[in-house]
C-alpha cells in the first residue's frame, strides 16, 4: 500500500489529478446539472484558451532563473486583433459593430493566421532578446512587453472591437470533431507534440538542463540563449494560437482580450506541478491545471454564486494545490 | 556586524572613482534629474514646482508601497497582493465608516487588513516555504473578489480631517509641500536606516543573497520573512488609506493592476528580483521617474493607448540603465 502510494506521489500531476477528481465528484453530488455531457464538454472547451497558452508559459518557466511570461495575455489581445483586422476591412469595423457576413476567402484567412502567429512570435522574441542578449530580468522585461503590447492592441484597432469574423474561422471555435471539441482537440494536440518534445529530444533536454543549471550548461557547450529565446517565441507562437481560438470560439477580436489570462496560465502551470525554480515540469500538468480552474469556476456559476466569491475561492484552492504539490515532493523525496 | 556593512558599502559602491561613485549613489535619481530636463523641453508647463508636486503627490501613494515592497524583493520574494490590498483596504475603509460612523474604528479595520493579508502571506512564504509569486498570487486573487464582494460601490464623506490627510499642503521653506510627500519621505527614511544599519536589514540581505548560508549562520529565515511580508501588506494598507483620502472616497476597485507599477518602481530603483540587493531611496526614485513620464506624455496630449507603449519602453530602459550600473561595479 505504501509503496503503491510512493509510486502515485512520484508523478507530478499526482496532486492535479486527484484535485480535479475530489472537485469533480463533489460538484457531481452537490450541484445539479453539473454531470452532463454537454456541461463537462463546456468546462473543457472553456479551458483551451488558457491551457495552450500555459503549455507556453510552463517551457518559460522550465527555462529557469526567474523566467516568466506576464505578456502572453497581451500579445493575445494584439494578435487576435491583427488577425481580425486583416480579414475584415478597416472601413467595415470602424462604423459598425453589427454582424457582418464575410466570404470565407482561404487565401485571406491564410495571411491572418501568419500575420497573427507572426506578431506573436515577434513579440515573443523581443521578450526572449531582452532576457537573453541584454540580461534583463524576465518578470520586468514581459512587463514592459505587458504594457507595451495592450497599448498596441488598443492604438491599432482604435479600442474597438471588431465582430463577425468568417464562418471557416468561427468552425475552429465553435464546432466538434465527432464529439470533442476543436479547441480542446487543438489544446491535447499540442499538448502532446510538445510533451513529446521536451521529454524525448534533444532540445528538450537542453531546456530541462538550462533550467536547472545555467552555467553548467554553458559549460556544456549548449546554446543557452537561442534556448532562452526559442521559449519565449514559443511562448508567443502559442498565446497567439489561443488569441485565436478566443477569437473564434467568441466571433470577435476585442483590444482587451485576454486581461490576466497570464495569471491564469501561470497558475495552471504551477498547478501542474512545475516549479518556479525552473528545470522542472511538465506540459501535460499545466492543461489538467487549466481544466481545474475552469473546472473549479463552473460550479460557481451553476450556483449562482456571485462573481466576487468566484476569486477568493480559486485562490483558496490553488494555494491548497500548491500546498499538496509541496506535501507531494517530500514524501517521495523522503527516502 | 560593522565589518559586515562596511563590506557591503563596498561592493554596491564600485569602482573609487569618483564621478562614478556620485554616479552609483545617485541611482535612478540621476536619470530622473537627466529626463526632466530632457522634458522640460518638450512641455512649457513641466519644470515648475506646481507640476513637481503634483508628480511627487501621485508618487507617494506607489513610493510608500515601493518601501515595503523592495524589502520584499531584497529578501529574494515578490508580493503580487498590494494591489488587491490596496482595494480591500479601501472597502473596508468605507463599509466601515459607513456603517459606524466611527473614523477611527473604520481605519483600524483597514489597517487590519494588510497586516492579516502581510501574515497570511508570510505564513505561506516563510513557514510553508511555497513560491512566494504563488503564495502572494492566491491572496491577491482572494483581496480583490473580497473587496468586490463587500461593497461594489463608492463610499464617500469621510470627515474633513481625514481628508486633509491626503489633500493638505504644509509650508516648508516658503513652499507649499503636500502632505503625502512628506509621510512618503518619512516613510523611506525611517526604512532606510532600519536597513543599511540595522541587524534587521542586514538579515534580510542575508537572505536575499544566500537563504541557506543565512539559515546556517542562525537567521531564523521564516520569522525574517514572517515579519517582511507583515511590513509589506502594512505599508499597503497605509498607501490605501492616504489615496482614500487624497480622492475623498473608497472604491473597491482602486488598487487594480497597482502590483506591476510598484514592482516596476522597485526595480528600476535598483532592487534585483533575484534577491540581495535593492536600495529604498531608489525605490522612490523608481516611482518618481514611472509618474514623471506619465506626466510628460499627458502634458504632451499623447493618445492614452500610446502612453501604455512608452510607458513599458521606458520601464525597460530604466531597468537596462540600472543593469549597466551593477554589472560594471
Amino acid at each position: 500500500m505504501a509503496t503503491a502510494l510512493k509510486r502515485i506521489l512520484s508523478f507530478k500531476e499526482a496532486p492535479i489529478v486527484f484535485l480535479i477528481l475530489v472537485v469533480a465528484l463533489l460538484c457531481g453530488v452537490f450541484v445539479p446539472n453539473f454531470l452532463t455531457a454537454a456541461n463537462l464538454v463546456n468546462i473543457l472547451s472553456q479551458s483551451a484558451t488558457v491551457g495552450i497558452m500555459a503549455i507556453g508559459i510552463t517551457l518559460v518557466i522550465i527555462s529557469g532563473s526567474g523566467g516568466i511570461d506576464l505578456s502572453a495575455g497581451s500579445i493575445l489581445g494584439v494578435s487576435s486583433i491583427v488577425m481580425a483586422m486583416t480579414i475584415i476591412p478597416p472601413e467595415l469595423y470602424r462604423d459598425t459593430a453589427a454582424m457582418l457576413v464575410l466570404p470565407n476567402d482561404y487565401w485571406v484567412i491564410f495571411k491572418a493566421l501568419v500575420f497573427c502567429m507572426g506578431v506573436g512570435m515577434f513579440c515573443g522574441f523581443l521578450n526572449g532578446a531582452m532576457v537573453a542578449w541584454v540580461g534583463l530580468p524576465p518578470f520586468i522585461a514581459t512587463l514592459a512587453m505587458m504594457t507595451a503590447a495592450r497599448g498596441l492592441a488598443a492604438y491599432i484597432s482604435a479600442g474597438i472591437p471588431t465582430y463577425g469574423l468568417p464562418t471557416s474561422l468561427v468552425w475552429v471555435g465553435q464546432n466538434s470533431l465527432w464529439f470533442v471539441p476543436v479547441p480542446v482537440a487543438l489544446m491535447i494536440a499540442l499538448a502532446v507534440i510538445v510533451h513529446i518534445i521536451l521529454t524525448r529530444t534533444t532540445y528538450g533536454m537542453s531546456l530541462l538542463a538550462v533550467g536547472g543549471n545555467r552555467e553548467t550548461s554553458r559549460f556544456c557547450g549548449m546554446n543557452v540563449k537561442g534556448t532562452l529565446i526559442s521559449v519565449y517565441v514559443i511562448c508567443g507562437l502559442f498565446a497567439a494560437v489561443g488569441g485565436v481560438i478566443l477569437s473564434a470560439r467568441s466571433n470577435q477580436a476585442h483590444p482587451d482580450a485576454g486581461i490576466g489570462y497570464e495569471l491564469s496560465a501561470i497558475s495552471a502551470a504551477v498547478l501542474g506541478g512545475t516549479s518556479m525554480m525552473g528545470g522542472s515540469g511538465g506540459v501535460l500538468g499545466a492543461v489538467l491545471g487549466a481544466v481545474f480552474l475552469s473546472l473549479i469556476q463552473n460550479p460557481i456559476n451553476l450556483l449562482n454564486i456571485p462573481v466576487a466569491y468566484m476569486k477568493p475561492i480559486m485562490g483558496a484552492l490553488i494555494v491548497i494545490a500548491v500546498l499538496l504539490d509541496q506535501w507531494r515532493k517530500k514524501q517521495s523525496i523522503g527516502d | 556586524m560593522a565589518e559586515a556593512i562596511e563590506a557591503r558599502k563596498a561592493h554596491t559602491d564600485g569602482p573609487a572613482v569618483w564621478p562614478w561613485k556620485i554616479y552609483d549613489a545617485c541611482g535612478i535619481w540621476f536619470w530622473v534629474v537627466v529626463f526632466a530636463l530632457v522634458f522640460s523641453r518638450l512641455s512649457p508647463y513641466f519644470l515648475n514646482y506646481r507640476n513637481f508636486s503634483n508628480i511627487f503627490r501621485q508618487a507617494s501613494i506607489f513610493a510608500i508601497m515601493a518601501t515595503g515592497m523592495t524589502l520584499v524583493v531584497i529578501s529574494g520574494g515578490i508580493d503580487l497582493s498590494v494591489g488587491s490590498v490596496v482595494s480591500f483596504t479601501s472597502a473596508v475603509l468605507g463599509v466601515v465608516w459607513r456603517d459606524t460612523e466611527n473614523i477611527y474604528l473604520a481605519l483600524a479595520a483597514a489597517m487590519a487588513v494588510g497586516i492579516v493579508t502581510g501574515i497570511a502571506n508570510g505564513l505561506l512564504a516563510g513557514y510553508c516555504r511555497m513560491p512566494p509569486f504563488i503564495a502572494t498570487f492566491g491572496l491577491m486573487s482572494a483581496g480583490a473578489g473580497f473587496a468586490f464582494a463587500l461593497t461594489p460601490s463608492s463610499i464617500g464623506d469621510f470627515p474633513a480631517w481625514f481628508e486633509k490627510l491626503g489633500n493638505d499642503r504644509i509650508r516648508i521653506l516658503s513652499h507649499a509641500v503636500p502632505v503625502p510627500v512628506i509621510i512618503m519621505f518619512a516613510v523611506a527614511v525611517v526604512f532606510m536606516l532600519f536597513l543599511d544599519a540595522r541587524r534587521f536589514g542586514l538579515r534580510i540581505f542575508a537572505v536575499g543573497g544566500n537563504e541557506n548560508g543565512a539559515r546556517m549562520a542562525g537567521v531564523n529565515v521564516p520569522k525574517l520573512k514572517l515579519a517582511i511580508y507583515t511590513i509589506n501588506g502594512a505599508l499597503a494598507s497605509f498607501a490605501g488609506i492616504i489615496l482614500c483620502s487624497r480622492i475623498r472616497s473608497s472604491y473597491p476597485g482602486i488598487g487594480l493592476d497597482m502590483e506591476m507599477d510598484v514592482i516596476a518602481s522597485s526595480v528600476i530603483g535598483g532592487a534585483s528580483l533575484v534577491g540581495g540587493e535593492g536600495r529604498i531611496f531608489g525605490a522612490v526614485g523608481g516611482a518618481v521617474f514611472i509618474c514623471m513620464i506619465q506626466n510628460i506624455l499627458n502634458l504632451m496630449g499623447v493618445y492614452p493607448f500610446m502612453q501604455k507603449i512608452v510607458t513599458g519602453v521606458f520601464i525597460v530602459l530604466a531597468v537596462f540603465m540600472n543593469e549597466f550600473r551593477s554589472r560594471r561595479a
